[in-house]
């Protein structure tokens, strides 16, 4: 007690006198000495550790502003509904300075050489921009997100990008971005990802297949017994003093037999349509989202380029999600597939979402591969059809039976231009 | 005469062991067809329980079985100072389970659905009898 009170009664005393650093002392360290804080400013900049952006948004804010005065708060929707905002926008947007760490990340040498190129450089990625444009709307004080950035010689760094929003109007022209290069934490990611993904496939082929084999030796059994019961009839009636009641008994046991068979089969069609009422809502979003990120790693080292349209959380089919995501998966690997195989430089991949009549949701994905082989375009959804050397011709196949298991239809088509499209259409929730 | 003779009463019973009830009334049926009485059990244990002490002319056996399997029932037989003669019945047709039971002394593996002809040709030569019409 008495010790406490003593050292708290001599707390205030010490503490104002350290933070009260004798003369001199908080001068800055010696090589400093004769700097102005701008030019302190500027070398703590461009000797940063971490890549440093010094970019101009002052447009962007303007704008935003006035969507905000117009009374317009849901930037999401806006943009979904006047996609050319972001372009727009960002003719205004330019990169004012990039420190050496950025050079770096960028490939680039010379400065100026990269403020140059940085409009070319750094495309407006609507998902970053919409991060930045969302925080100037609430009024936070970070925006912080994921992007790629295509440096000089095709090179592909994805990176973690954060900015501090300023809270002075005028600072809006120097705002500071910050971007770690997270390449080897996406490829641990994705490696992860694909493992889980070849899991779940593996089990649920593995699944399929000894439900298969259970399935078949369900039935073998009766057909088995009706195969012999028959035999055996045909032998009493086949002696010289044929044996009537005994062959009869034989072709009843061999009835009652067929009987167990339809039984069996009746029983594994009450099962799948269990499997199938275990189906809701699904936001085709985040579906298109998860399978791309799926296959990013895939399209990334044979340079093709994926993208998807924007697709508002409100629109949803019905169906089983898993599934649903799946069969993209496997349109989206075979388009890959097909471009690598061609050994093409421009392979381009795009999903694309529309309205197919009253009821559905068509899911597209396009490709400018070398499209499909010659014959009807049908033919590529039978079961063990292949253009693979080590194909089992069973992804399209299994793509089908998923579609067509929820009320949707899977179709594909040879496009003029050259390349192929492939659409699933699924059942509208509502 | 496309039937076999009906066989002296001498002759030992086939035993049947399989678990599915409707495939062993129907193999005996069939070997009652061509004379040929036989017993049936449904898994190995019931046979190594209930056949101590029986006389069996052969032994009808399918592989996968409740408990002891088809192949384990076959090793134990072979420790009898005259273990009957085998066979494999069974809807597996793996190449090493076949060879496991040949090599284990089995006359022959028949695959379900089985043939009639070949079934009972099989057991008219492990009984040593003509097979007729078999």
């Amino acid at each position: 007690m008495l010790r406490g009170k003593k050292t708290a009664g001599a707390e205030p005393a010490t503490l104002t006198s350290a933070l009260a650093a004798p003369k001199g002392e908080d001068a800055p360290p010696k090589q400093l000495v004769g700097m102005s804080t701008g030019d302190w400013y500027r070398e703590m900049f461009w000797n940063a550790p971490i890549a440093m952006l010094e970019e101009d948004w002052r447009g962007a804010k303007r704008a935003v502003d006035e969507l905000l005065r117009r009374g317009i708060t849901d930037l999401d929707r806006y943009v979904a509904e006047h996609p050319e905002f972001i372009s727009q926008v960002r003719t205004t947007h330019r990169v004012v300075d990039a420190n050496a760490a950025a050079l770096r990340l960028f490939g680039f040498e010379s400065k100026a050489e990269f403020l140059r190129s940085s409009r070319e450089l750094l495309p407006a990625n609507v998902e970053s921009n919409m991060q930045v444009y969302r925080a100037f709307a609430a009024g936070v004080s970070v925006a912080q997100g994921e992007r790629v950035l295509r440096g000089r010689g095709g090179s592909v760094t994805p990176i973690l990008w954060r900015a501090a929003i300023p809270s002075q109007q005028g600072e809006f022209g120097r705002m500071v971005f910050y971007a770690v290069d997270v390449s080897a934490l996406k490829r641990a990611e994705q490696a992860l990802m694909a493992a889980h993904a070849d899991l779940a496939y593996a089990s649920r082929s593995s699944m399929l297949g000894e439900m298969v084999a259970s399935i078949a030796h369900e039935i073998n059994q009766p057909l088995g017994a009706i195969k012999l019961y028959i035999d055996t009839a045909r032998r009493w009636l086949d002696r010289p003093e044929p044996d009537v009641s005994r062959a009869r008994r034989s072709v009843n046991r061999a009835h009652a037999e067929a009987d167990r068979a339809s039984n069996i089969v009746v029983r594994v069609k009450n099962l799948v349509r269990r499997v199938r009422s275990d189906t809701g809502r699904v936001p085709i979003g985040s579906v298109i989202a998860g399978a791309i990120a799926l296959v990013e790693q895939d399209a990334r080292l044979h340079r093709v380029h994926i993208e998807s349209a924007r697709v508002g959380k409100e629109i949803a089919v019905r169906g089983e999600e898993t599934q649903i995501q799946q069969a993209l998966v496997n349109l989206l690997n075979n388009a890959i597939q097909s471009i690598a195989s061609a050994q093409q430089q421009d392979g381009r991949v795009q999903v694309a979402v529309h309205a197919e009549g009253e009821d559905m949701v068509e899911i597209e994905v396009l490709d400018n591969g070398p499209g499909l082989p010659p014959g009807p375009e049908e033919q590529i959804f039978r079961p063990f059809f292949t253009t693979k050397p080590d194909g089992m011709g069973l992804g399209l196949s299994i793509c089908r039976t998923m579609i067509e298991s929820q009320g949707g239809r899977i179709s594909a088509r040879r496009l003029d231009a050259g390349g192929t499209i492939v659409a699933f259409a699924l059942p509208i929730f509502r | 005469l496309t039937s076999p003779v009906p066989q002296p009463a001498c002759q030992y019973p086939v035993a049947i062991v399989d678990d599915d009830e409707a495939l062993r009334d129907a193999l005996s049926g069939l070997l009652e067809s061509s004379g040929i009485a036989s017993v049936a059990f449904s898994s190995a244990e019931e046979f190594l329980e209930r056949s101590a002490g029986m006389k069996i002319g052969c032994l009808l056996l399918d592989f996968q079985l409740p408990g002891m399997n088809g192949l384990e029932l076959q090793h134990r037989l072979r420790h009898l100072s005259t273990p009957p003669p085998v066979i494999f019945f069974t809807s597996y047709d793996r190449p090493d389970l076949r060879e496991s039971a040949l090599r284990a002394g089995a006359r022959c593996y028949l695959t379900k659905p089985v043939d009639s002809n070949r079934l009972l040709n099989a057991v008219c030569e492990c009984l040593g009898i003509k097979a007729q019409g078999c």
